[in-house]
């Protein structure tokens, strides 16, 4: 079939390869860390690939602060629960 | 007087004769009788006069019996009248090759129009015949020449009778897998209820039991690839003939094996060995057959007059492609012979925005209850109906100020409906009706002979939109394809859209299908949503069912990204739905498969989280140590472990010495020939070994006493176990046996 481009999911796995001078250079905690934000992005990959801007990081990033957002919010709602 | 008789009954088969086509006809007792259709197959010419002329005259060279009329006919893509020459050629076997060398010699500036259609086909369309039609032939007594004939049949008929058929099967002894890849074996025949099986002089019993069975229908296993060569091997070597066909000829394979890419994969045909005035049929070479039966390969050869026997081979997407050139011929088109359209000249951000696929979702994998399942039934065909998207009406030249498809741009064309659109919509209606009968059907085997013919038209309309894109379909053109797979993106967030602004939760969303989720819903909300997004989307949606439990199992490489497509829920009826586990992959050894089955069918039974994991405690942990201990005693057979790998590459261009490298390389040394894309059952023997030819064997060429890599296997069994835990129950116990 006449697949010219890259599917996103294919993007981001050469990205992560081209970050992968990067990760070999952190500390093994690190690249732990690195792998779950392509996580995240990998996540997002079906929007990322509607979106199909010219610069595939992009939407990395703004995937990779969306779950963090998130997950901030997620913290916020558990320590008002706790809060006395 | 020339005394005339009339015979009815049913189109069994056609073939090509010097001098016409040979009809085989079985009336309503069975009988079957062989008469003759003069026919001359044709093509158009299109060009200027003096080059028409010269192609004329090599025709005259060549001492080619031809009649020539002009015609005026239309150019497909631009939808000109043109004016052509129709040159029939008074014999259907010459004429392929007659196109052939034409093509080859003529200036490239001569045109060949409807110029590949295999003669037998021509002749239908031409005749209003079919496979299996019921149809009536007057016939000239003495010489069986047909002059008259009339049809009482349509192709697209739901309840159609069939003439009675009979059948025998032959395969040869010593299990289902490729006997070419196994010492010979004697062969096994079912015929009438009663197997036996032939231990000497094979030609003299098939042919006692042919003559005394007639048989239809030759089903074979592996016939194609093996059992034919091999028995026209003995044959010729006894210098007889086989006594399979109903008339006597001295006819060879008509086509030969050959290795070819797609999807990215190797794959291979095998040789074609077809009958006269029987059908031969190798259950191991029909994708059409395997998926939809008999009813399913009877259904789409009489839509698509494509022979049974060729159709059984061939794709169903060239049914559909057969079913677009009679209607484009019925309506004056000429028919493109080599695909000559190129893709438009797109920049580099148009290609970004449309060159996308259908929307894939990734869930977030875990364990969800009370789930949802909404599918929009045959999208992208109805999308291509709904939006006339067609090769000729997509960009179209006639429309320039025609209103654009959303992100790519394309236009479409407003005055003519596409041939697409018109050749798919009725098999979308006809596939309703036969999903309707069957919910009406009052037997079960009623209720499966409509199954399989409504199977059979969704393996079609699913490979038509495959077709659009393709670059060597007849009536393919890539922005036809980008404008639907933009349209089913917009179809799928719109019902995002709908769902969501419901309060539902968007779980996960597949190209045509989305998962949602709401505590306290029922059938009949989900009802509600999905005509909300009918409403919204102005296509039919189906509620798929609502799920007790379903769970999203994460990529392999990477626990915390889940895969669109690897899932398995349970519906409220208790019926499983289970996509990308290693039960449903065709490399994974027989014995994990029914394994992890039948821990799905126990797990079928439970209702959510909670149960779930008292089953796996309970019951299926007992199972997996059952299991473990009779593979680690080694008590499994090696048709159990076998694992099936097709062959990337030549077998001796293997770089590395992978278990397939050692395989097929022992099969060579053994005499087998095997191409690339074939497949081989391979048994692990010792996968770590530093000898790659020890790692693993042949399967069929096992001898005892054999030992499979048990270390190895529970390695694969777990995977299949850590597919169907949850939350680490059984996860502990996997470690204690290591």
């Amino acid at each position: 079939m006449g697949r010219t481009v890259f599917s996103f999911n294919q993007k981001i796995l050469a990205l992560e390869s081209e970050w992968g001078k990067f990760r070999r250079a952190l500390r093994k905690e690190d690249q732990e860390l690195l792998d779950e934000l392509f996580a995240y992005a990998k996540y997002h990959s079906a929007p990322a690939s509607y979106f199909s801007t010219p610069n595939p990081m992009e939407p990395v990033f703004m995937s990779i602060a969306l779950e963090l957002l998130k997950e901030v919010k997620q913290l916020r709602k558990e320590l008002a629960e706790k809060a006395p | 007087m020339v005394q005339k008789t009339r015979i009815d009954g049913w189109l069994f088969d056609v073939q090509e004769e010097p001098s016409g086509i040979g009809l085989w006809i079985i009336d309503s007792e069975g009988k079957t009788h062989k008469l003759h259709h003069p026919f001359n197959p044709y093509f158009y010419l299109a060009g200027k006069k003096s080059q028409i002329r010269a192609a004329l005259h090599m025709l005259e060279s060549w001492k080619v019996q031809v009649s020539i009329t002009p015609e005026e006919r239309r150019e497909f893509y631009s939808n000109k009248a043109v004016s052509v020459l129709k040159v029939a050629i008074d014999s259907p076997l010459a004429y392929r090759k007659i196109v052939t060398a034409l093509t080859k010699r003529t200036d490239p500036a001569v045109e060949l129009f409807t110029c590949d259609i295999p003669p037998a086909q021509l002749y239908l369309i031409e005749t209003g015949l079919f496979p299996l039609a019921y149809a009536s032939f007057e016939i000239d007594d003495a010489t069986r020449v047909v002059s008259q004939h009339s049809v009482h049949d349509s192709p697209w008929s739901l309840d159609y009778a069939l003439p009675p058929l009979s059948l025998m099967e032959i395969s040869m002894e010593g299990g289902s897998g490729n006997p070419a890849h196994r010492p010979q074996a004697n062969l096994t025949i079912k015929v009438d209820g009663a197997e036996q099986t032939i231990e000497d002089d094979p030609l003299y019993c098939l042919r006692k039991l042919i003559s005394r069975h007639d048989p239809n229908v030759i089903l074979t296993h592996w016939g194609d690839s093996y059992l034919l060569p091999n028995l026209h091997r003995l044959a010729a070597a006894e210098e007889t003939t086989l006594p399979f066909d109903r008339e006597a000829s001295h006819h060879v394979p008509k086509t030969r094996g050959r290795s070819y890419f797609t999807y990215g994969k190797i794959m291979v045909t095998a040789s074609s060995y077809s009958f006269r005035g029987r059908w031969h049929i190798d259950l191991e070479n029909s994708f059409t057959v395997r998926e939809c039966g008999l009813e399913g390969l009877i259904e789409l050869a009489r839509l698509s007059k494509i022979p049974v026997q060729r159709m059984a081979r061939t794709s169903t997407g060239t049914c559909i492609s057969a079913m677009q050139v009679e209607r484009a011929m019925n309506e004056g088109y000429l028919i493109p012979w080599r695909k000559s359209q190129v893709e438009d000249f797109k920049t580099a951000d148009e290609l970004l925005v449309t060159d996308k696929g259908g929307l894939t979702y990734r869930p977030i994998p875990g364990f969800y209850e009370h789930v949802a399942e909404l599918d929009f039934a045959s999208m992208y065909p109805t999308l291509m109906a709904k939006y006339n998207l067609s090769p000729e009406t997509v960009n179209c030249i006639c429309c320039p100020k025609a209103s654009r498809v959303p992100e790519a741009g394309h236009r479409i064309c407003v005055k003519r409906r596409g041939l697409v659109p018109k050749t798919v919509e009725p098999m979308i209606a006809k596939r309703q009706q036969y999903k309707e009968k069957i919910k009406a059907a009052e037997t079960e085997s009623q209720k499966e002979i409509y199954n399989r013919r409504q199977s059979a038209l969704k393996w079609c309309l699913v490979t038509c939109f495959g077709y659009l894109g393709y670059r060597n379909a007849r009536f393919g053109k890539i922005e036809a394809h980008e404008a639907t797979t933009v349209w089913s993106r917009e179809k799928l967030l719109q019902a995002k859209e709908v769902a969501e602004s419901l309060g539902y939760n968007f779980l996960h969303g597949l190209t045509d299908c989305l998962w949602v989720q709401k505590g306290g819903t029922n059938k009949e909300d989900y009802l509600k949503l999905a005509g909300a997004i009918e409403e919204a989307t102005e296509i039919p949606i189906s509620f798929e069912g609502l799920y007790h439990w379903i769970s999203f199992l994460p990529s392999r490489q990477n626990a915390k990204v889940g895969v669109p497509a690897r899932f398995v829920g349970v519906f409220e009826d208790g019926k499983l739905k289970v996509r990308g586990l290693m039960a449903r992959k065709h490399d994974t050894p027989r014995f994990v498969k029914k394994a992890q089955q039948s821990m799905l069918e126990i797990l079928s039974h439970t209702w959510g989280r909670t149960d779930y994991k008292e089953i796996l405690q309970g019951v299926v942990l007992p199972l997996v140590e059952s299991y473990s201990e009779k593979l680690i005693n080694g008590r499994l057979r090696p048709e159990d472990v076998a694992i099936l790998r097709r062959l990337s590459h030549d077998p001796l261009g293997y770089k590395h010495g992978t278990m397939t490298a050692a395989v097929s390389q022992e099969l060579i040394a053994r005499g087998v020939r095997i191409m690339p894309g074939e497949a081989v059952q391979m048994v692990i023997t010792d996968a770590s070994a530093k000898d790659p030819s020890l790692r693993a064997r042949s399967l069929g060429f096992l001898d005892l006493p054999h030992s499979y890599d048990r270390e190895k296997y529970l390695e694969i069994f777990f995977d299949a176990i850590r597919e169907i835990d949850l939350d680490g129950v059984l996860e502990k116990s996997l470690n204690s046996f290591i």
